[in-house]
């Protein structure tokens, strides 16, 4: 192996790239320059390199890499394959985990504006925030107990009666309401945990066939192109011999030669 | 098949680093003592896992509830209690005052007497259970009991206003009323002793041996009646709270059985792992330095 087929072996760990050998125009012989395709983007012609695009810096994933023209890039094998499915799982999670939360915000704070607190105000939401990246609770809450909606809002001229939690009560039963299909907050969620566990063990799984395939694959070139130490110095045993043998001939015929020329006509 | 050294060395390294990893799972199991230390290790298991924990701690917000239900309706019974003496010392109050025997003056005393139950009775329709008056109904941070030219005026929550009820849920399917307005079990005895004594005062023993004792014989038996409610809702919440731990007992076992390390089990996976990693070990570094260099001399 050359410098640019190690490098080759490299780059095929990065991406499911494709290796065509450049032709000879005329005689269609093989030039010795090779192209390197992945997945229909032209990353090396010859002496040349043009690199992946990449996508904005604020992408949501999936990135789906794409061309200038709009063509899209099919990268589906190696390190930056496997980086680009998990982005795009992660991203299944993620919106998951937000329609969650949303859900969660939308529900309580519309029950908790439909209240009233002990400081009186009414209408106001106990969350802020859009998703699960921003939820918290409202400054107001924040900075006191007394704006919780614990009430129900009470008819003018009343005042809110401060013994009264049936907002509280109404609030505390959304976690017993069907609001995502046909299951609860709660059950979504055990859902959701049950999903990524259960999608992370297959990965688990799949990673560690993956790994069986590839070792047994190194085998198969390790055997052909490997060093066996015991083999080389058998070999070695065999020249060294057929060394000791030569000299052994050579000393043969030099002692027949001394004994022609030295020892003959005596 | 060709084995050259380096493949052997890749091979050795592989079955190594397996029984090392086998080992620090099983060791992993026994130092957390958990089965399930990330969802993956068994998704299912850990889906019901999450939902005997809600269950749990649906149970354990419950008994907190319950908890507190009890105290206030203890309470509200103590508080009660008192009000059903007064009344028993008011009616025999009233008997005496119907004789006909009584002078204008015995009337006047026992009047007295009546002023007096009148304020007692204000007083206990004033109690409160921690910061929290009982008979307030839901305005329960102040006193419901006004005292106004000799007697009491209630200026609590009712029922028919839409603020007298507590309501809570002991559990996610039951609401319970905890709490007794003072317009239900106290405004009537305060009325049945303001009588008494606007009829003391004027004389009006018939009224007082008509009217008077009756009043509050049914009185009594209200209050009664309240109270064995009252007595029932305890009960109920006692038996709700211990039909609560046993469930719990049942679903503490199913959540350890699902996620706890079974220790013996995992023991002997963790020796036999070591076994295993000792083996690796010992065979490589062994038989590895083994090569025909050793017998060429």
């Amino acid at each position: 192996m050359d410098k640019r087929d190690l490098m080759v072996q490299d780059l095929s760990q990065l991406a499911n790239i494709q290796v065509v050998p450049t032709l000879n125009g005329e005689t269609h012989r093989p030039t010795g320059s090779v192209s390197i395709y992945v997945g229909g983007h032209q990353l090396v012609y010859n002496q040349e390199s043009s690199p992946l695009p990449t996508p904005p810096k604020d992408a949501k994933a999936p990135f789906g890499l794409v061309e200038e023209n709009g063509d899209p890039i099919d990268i589906h094998g190696g390190q930056l394959g496997g980086y680009l499915k998990a982005s795009e799982q992660v991203q299944a999670y993620t919106d998951d985990l937000n329609t969650l939360t949303t859900t969660l915000i939308k529900a309580v704070n519309g029950q908790h504006a439909a209240g009233a607190g002990l400081d009186g105000t009414t209408g106001k939401p106990f969350f802020v925030g859009t998703d699960a990246s921003n939820i918290s609770l409202s400054q107001a809450i924040q900075s006191s107990t007394d704006a919780i909606a614990a009430a129900t809002a009470p008819t003018p001229p009343a005042t809110v009666a401060v013994g009264n939690g049936d907002n509280a009560r109404a609030m505390a039963q959304i976690a017993q309401q069907a609001l995502i299909g046909k299951n609860t907050l709660n059950q979504a969620y055990i859902g959701q945990v049950a999903r990524v566990g259960a999608d992370s063990k297959a990965a688990k799984t799949q990673a560690s066939n993956q790994d069986s395939v590839v070792t047994q694959l190194q085998n198969q070139q390790s055997a052909v192109s490997g060093v066996s130490l015991d083999e080389e110095l058998s070999k070695m045993i065999q020249y060294q011999r057929s060394y000791q043998a030569a000299s052994r001939f050579i000393t043969t015929i030099d002692d027949t030669l001394d004994r022609i020329i030295n020892g003959l006509g005596k | 098949m060709r084995i050259s050294s380096n493949q052997y060395q890749d091979i050795a390294l592989a079955g190594i680093m397996s029984a090392y990893q086998k080992m620090g799972e099983a060791s992993q199991k026994l130092t957390t003592g958990k089965q399930i230390n990330t969802p993956s290790d068994d998704p299912h298991g850990i889906s019901q896992a999450l939902t005997v924990q809600n269950h749990l701690d649906n149970l354990d917000q419950s008994a907190r509830i319950i908890n507190g239900a009890k105290g206030f309706l203890s309470a509200t019974d103590t508080a009660l209690g008192s009000v059903s003496d007064i009344l028993r010392q008011a009616r025999t109050l009233a008997v005496q005052a119907s004789s006909t025997s009584t002078t204008p003056e015995a009337r006047t005393s026992l009047a007295q007497q009546v002023d007096s139950l009148i304020q007692t009775l204000g007083n206990a329709g004033n109690t409160a259970f921690g910061n929290r008056y009982l008979f307030a109904g839901q305005r329960n941070d102040k006193a419901p009991f006004v005292a106004s030219q000799g007697s009491y005026t209630y200026q609590g929550g009712t029922t028919a206003n839409g603020d007298g009820d507590i309501k809570l849920d002991i559990s996610t399917q039951e609401t319970l009323t905890i709490n007794t307005t003072g317009d239900n079990a106290i405004v009537p005895a305060l009325k049945a002793l303001e009588m008494l004594r606007s009829n003391l005062n004027n004389g009006n023993t018939t009224a007082i041996s008509t009217d008077s004792i009756k009043q509050f014989d049914t009185e009594i038996q209200n209050l009664s009646a309240v109270r064995a409610s009252i007595g029932s809702k305890i009960q109920n919440l006692d038996r709700t709270l211990s039909q609560n731990d046993t469930i719990k007992v049942n679903f503490s076992k199913t959540l350890s059985d699902i996620e706890d390390t079974d220790i013996p089990k995992t023991v002997v996976q963790y020796q036999t792992a070591q076994l295993a990693y000792q083996a690796a070990l010992q065979s490589t570094s062994r038989i590895g330095q083994l090569s025909l260099l050793d017998f060429l001399k």
